[in-house]
């Protein structure tokens, strides 16, 4: 299965951008979640930014981890935002009514 | 090769897969290129991939290292699917977890059963054109 989590740090904002690409499920969440970790402990910096344009899947375990990354982003007083969130993914995050706890800056569409 | 299925070509499919979490692509996949030579539209055909990968991440987490089986019995308009462990298990499904409820919404038809200790869940979803 094809996915990458590629960072990258906006010393100016102070933000983590990360691409999300490919499909993300029960096989490699944990990765994720440890991936999106290891970027707020090594910055003590915990504002996230998923650049969701190349997300083509996503489950309910890996929406479960961005929730489980928002509870340790949080404790850092931070925040986590996704964008260009396609409506097939979107729609997974309102059916579970997750959509309220993330930030969420518009779909691939729009 | 034809596009779709018609009704001398209607088959049921039925795959195997080890209780690891690789191989939950490969059922979307298939489920996928199914409900494709079905018509089933994009948004259709995501909603299946979702719900067929919640199903097998229900199986993989009470599989305890063994085996499941996907029947896929597509028929003009709409696709079932019936995921069935191929050993014997105590663990159920909780109703509440965020799989099944996923699976109820995106799905038309979903019951889980547990005859001899295997539990079943089965699945339909009815193309949208042949339900109007």
């Amino acid at each position: 299965m094809d996915y990458q989590i590629t960072p990258s740090y906006d010393a100016e904002k102070s933000v983590w951008n990360v691409a999300l690409s490919g499909e993300f499920d029960i096989f490699n969440s944990p990765e994720l979640k440890t991936e999106l970790n290891n970027l707020i402990k090594g910055e003590g910096k915990a504002e996230l930014v998923l650049d969701c344009e190349e997300l083509t899947f996503m489950d309910s375990t890996a929406i479960g981890t961005l929730v489980a990354v928002l509870k340790n982003v949080k404790v850092h007083n931070g925040s986590i935002t996704l964008k260009n969130v396609k409506p097939s993914v979107l729609k997974l995050f309102k059916i579970t009514s997750l959509d309220k706890i993330f930030n969420i800056a518009g779909d691939a569409n729009g | 090769m034809d596009n779709e299925f018609n009704g001398s070509n209607l088959q049921t499919i039925e795959i195997s897969l080890p209780g690891n979490a690789a191989y939950v692509s490969s059922a979307r996949l298939a489920a996928s290129s199914i409900a494709g030579r079905l018509n089933f539209d994009v948004d259709e055909i995501e909603d299946i991939k979702a719900a067929v990968s919640e199903a097998c991440s229900l199986f993989i987490e009470n599989a305890g290292g063994g085996t499941f089986t996907i029947t896929f019995a597509p028929s003009p308009g709409k696709l079932s699917m019936k995921f069935r462990l191929n050993q014997e298990t105590s663990a159920s499904f909780d109703d509440a977890a965020i799989g099944i409820l996923m699976i109820k919404a995106l799905m038309d038809k979903f019951e889980t059963d547990y005859k001899d200790k295997r539990p079943v869940i089965s699945m339909q979803k009815i193309h949208h054109e042949f339900s109007l």
